[in-house]
């Protein structure tokens, strides 16, 4: 009952959705009046709330068990604890497709609480634009993967929910990529609406600004969390694979940052507006390729959910009919809304527009790495496999310039500016980098990536202290500062410097873990000592446990080379209702490094040996907190009350 | 004059956004359309001769050689601890009379496989047992269950990862009697 209750609800939202659309286009287009724009909104909160609910009624038949949905039967099972049984709910592609249409309704809610005295013409062409998004992934839902679907007979146990997926990192993973993903939604549709309006002006970009954060904040904090828990759980022992769904996870991300520094510019001196306008409809729309790539099967990757051709021809023609109709409009409009003023590029516009360009030339990079594949397929029929290598290779380079050109922009005024006053601001900060940067060289050494890193990473540092200390200080002398000064920068100035401090720290995470990781594979007995330079690790004795809904074989592993002698234990495990195993890597933390070891399957079989993989990661939680730190910074960002008028 | 035609080149520097879009849609409409026609997972060993597979028969009625190079059949992998594999039986069980199928029990063991096949019948008109994975290593088994179809003349002419749906089976073997 439940579960019919839940598809009935969604194809209301379906029907009411298209008389949004048919309203809304009469509303927009050809006679608004102030009723009927309220009218819209109740619409509006409408279709939100069902579809809100509709999720909620499939995450409590999950909680209930109830097998006789051919989705939950596929996907739970009932000695799973709850919170894997709510999750469940979106560990697979029909649920997390109904969470998407949820969290559409989400932010459809908020923003037609927020907009509520907002200019109507405006505001109703930004609901005409949502709701087409709406009907489009309710249609995907209700017509390829409904997850309502009953089976009969009624099974009396369900599959089990994939092994690796039963982790709280799984839990919170896809909930907070998919707040980031459809969050670009409303950027995408202010966009289209002021193309339809014509007009662009600061206040518009005021206004778009917290949903990019929003957005921005949730994919950032999204992908770290996909990234950390893929370094613990899946046992590779690194914490990034350019593997093809994490690309298009960081696509938008990276096209994101490049929005939110374009929007910035928009909002400040009223300029880019095009630009800006450029970003969000290919941001959105590379949110729609990502989930094409990742639903169609089109390219092999861990991710790969039950890959079926006609959901990847659906969600493919709503790719095709909304991005081209929104690229045609963009072209019709785009004298209209573009400024004839020229940007000065010794400014902070020309600073942030430089650094657009970097961002957007890694993402394109990204791009033409993840889709080389499919472009080598289609012209010669090879199947070939673009791997780490190249990214390294191409997308580094690109983003290095781009991370130390914001230090740069951090420090330069808005409008003209001269070399002279640049460096005369600079100069102190020039000077401690160029000494702290030849301490660094003298003292450590290291393959030049690892220096890039460190110097880059300080460079930013300095960039943004100094920027600081600039702003506190009272123009008598150099040495008088004013801390009561600190009180009169706009909270989202610290927010900024909080990003950008995170970005550091992540870079000497990425610099330092990477350069100087340690790795040891081989197989193991039991007793048996191996010494990977300064550890001396023993694989002491493996511990087999029957568990609740697994089998457990434990390596007790004793490790000496910290200051104490330490165990660690990782395990080997096999879920007994998929028959799947996982691994479970032993991970100590001694301040910000890791040891990380994975016991394998016995290699022969019956020999006793064990396949072993031992990793160092110094200070590779750096990477994880630098990003998280960038996403609070944006939080902080959000919170100031005066820039959000 | 140089820069005036720059000008007007520019102008429309606001078409390449759409054109770039149109052209990656034509290739990811093109790759879509031809999915189906992409081998899943491609062997090395697609259109060879079947290697040479040492097991042990359990309770066949007549082995290996009297059939190679002479029927087509299909040599499926399966276990009794593979959840997959349980609901690939009732499609391999539906074809049992139209196709010479072959099992093969991966890493198994003897009572476990018996037990499987009487409570879920048994569809495998040859019956071998892998216990230590050696045959997989020469067909390169990506994971249990996969099935290889072999022709009249002896060689490997698909190989499908994963369980066999009645709709997949039915193409393949519509897709192989066309070749």
């Amino acid at each position: 009952m439940i579960a019919e209750l839940g598809f009935i609800l969604l194809i209301f939202a379906f029907v009411l959705s298209a008389i949004h659309l048919f309203f809304s286009t009469r509303v927009c287009f050809i006679n608004f009046s102030e009723d009927n724009f309220f009218i819209l909104r109740k619409i509006n909160f409408s279709i939100c709330l069902l579809l809100i609910a509709s999720f909620l009624f499939l995450i409590i038949s999950y909680v209930l068990s109830d097998f006789s949905v051919l989705n939950i039967y596929n996907n739970s099972h009932t000695n799973k604890p709850l919170l894997y049984k709510v999750s469940g709910t979106w560990g697979n592609h029909e649920g997390s497709l109904l969470m998407w249409l949820a969290f559409l309704g989400g932010y459809g809610f908020f923003l037609t609480l927020y907009t509520k005295n907002n200019n109507k013409k405006f505001t109703a062409k930004v609901f005409f634009t949502s709701n087409i998004v709406n009907i489009g992934f309710i249609g995907f839902t209700i017509f390829t993967s409904n997850p309502f679907l009953r089976i009969s007979p009624i099974p009396e146990e369900g599959k089990g929910l994939n092994p690796v997926l039963q982790d709280p990192g799984l839990a919170f993973h896809p909930p907070l990529l998919y707040l980031g993903y459809v969050g670009l939604t409303i950027p995408f549709a202010y966009s289209i609406a002021a193309l339809l309006e014509g007009k662009i002006d600061r206040k518009w970009a005021n206004e778009i600004r917290p949903w990019i954060l929003i957005s921005w904040i949730f994919l950032t904090l999204g992908i770290t969390l996909g990234s950390f828990w893929a370094y613990y759980e899946l046992g590779w022992g690194g914490w990034w694979f350019w593997d093809p769904v994490e690309n298009v996870s960081l696509l938008p991300w990276l096209l994101l940052t490049a929005l939110l520094h374009s929007n910035r510019v928009t909002e400040k001196r009223d300029n880019l507006k095009s630009w800006t306008i450029l970003l969000s409809i290919i941001a959105f729309s590379l949110t729609l390729l990502g989930t094409f790539i990742v639903r169609s099967g089109l390219l092999t990757s861990v991710h790969a959910f039950a890959s079926d051709p006609a959901r990847g021809i659906y969600i493919l023609s709503f790719l095709f009919l909304i991005t081209g109709a929104s690229l045609i409009l963009y072209v019709i409009k785009y004298d209209k809304i573009e400024s004839d003023e020229k940007l000065n590029l010794l400014s902070k516009e020309g600073g942030l527009l430089l650094n657009n360009v970097f961002l957007c030339a890694s993402t394109v990079t990204i791009l033409l790495g993840t889709l080389w594949p499919l472009f080598v397929e289609v012209m010669t029929g090879k199947d070939i496999s673009v791997g780490a290598p190249y990214f390294n290779l191409v997308f580094l380079p690109i983003i290095m310039p781009a991370i130390f050109v914001s230090g740069v922009i951090i420090n330069i005024n808005w409008k003209r500016n001269t070399v002279e006053n640049l460096l005369k601001k600079l100069n102190k900060a020039i000077i401690i980098f160029v000494f702290l940067v030849g301490v660094i060289l003298f003292l450590l050494e290291g393959p030049i990536i690892f220096f890039i890193g460190i110097i880059l990473s300080i460079w930013l540092l300095i960039s943004i202290i100094n920027d600081f200390y600039e702003k506190i200080r009272t123009k008598k002398s150099i040495s008088d500062i004013k801390l009561s000064k600190a009180f009169s920068i706009p909270i989202s100035t610290y927010g900024m410097y909080l990003a950008h401090f995170g970005l550091a720290v992540f870079i000497l995470g990425v610099a330092i873990s990477d350069s100087k990781k340690l790795y040891y594979e081989g197989v193991m007995k039991e007793k048996e000592i191996v010494k990977v330079e300064k550890f001396k690790i023993q694989l002491k004795e493996i511990v087999e446990k029957k568990e609740k809904n697994w089998i457990s074989q434990t390596g007790n592993f004793s490790v000496e080379g910290f200051k104490k002698n330490i165990s660690m234990f990782a395990e080997r495990r096999l879920y007994l209702d998929t028959g799947m195993p996982s691994t479970e890597a032993a991970i100590y933390r001694n301040f910000f490094s890791h040891l990380y070891i994975v016991m394998g399957q016995e290699q022969p079989l019956n020999s006793g040996k064990r396949i072993v993989r031992i990793y160092f990661n110094p200070f590779i939680i750096l990477i994880w907190s630098g990003a998280f730190l960038m996403a609070f910074g944006g939080l902080i960002s959000i919170c100031d009350k005066k820039r959000n008028r | 004059m140089i820069k005036k035609e720059i000008g007007s080149f520019l102008k429309y520097i606001k078409l390449s956004p759409i054109i770039l879009f149109l052209i990656l849609s034509y290739f990811l409409f093109w790759k879509i359309k031809n999915i189906q026609n992409t081998k899943e997972l491609q062997s090395v060993l697609l259109n060879q001769d079947l290697p040479k597979l040492e097991l042990e028969y359990v309770d066949s009625k007549f082995t290996l050689n009297s059939l190679l190079g002479k029927k087509p059949f299909i040599i499926n992998f399966f276990a009794s601890w593979c959840a997959p594999c349980r609901e690939e039986h009732t499609v391999l069980e539906k074809y049992s009379k139209d196709l010479i199928i072959i099992g093969i029990a991966y890493k198994d063991d003897i009572n476990n496989v018996k037990k499987f096949l009487s409570e879920l019948g048994d569809p495998y008109d040859i019956l071998m047992l892998d216990s230590n994975g050696r045959a997989a290593i020469d067909l390169g088994l990506y994971g249990v269950p996969e099935t290889y179809f072999i022709d009249s003349k002896g060689k490997i002419k698909y190989r499908q990862v994963g369980p066999l749906t009645v709709k997949k089976l039915e193409n393949i073997l519509k897709s192989l009697k066309v070749n």
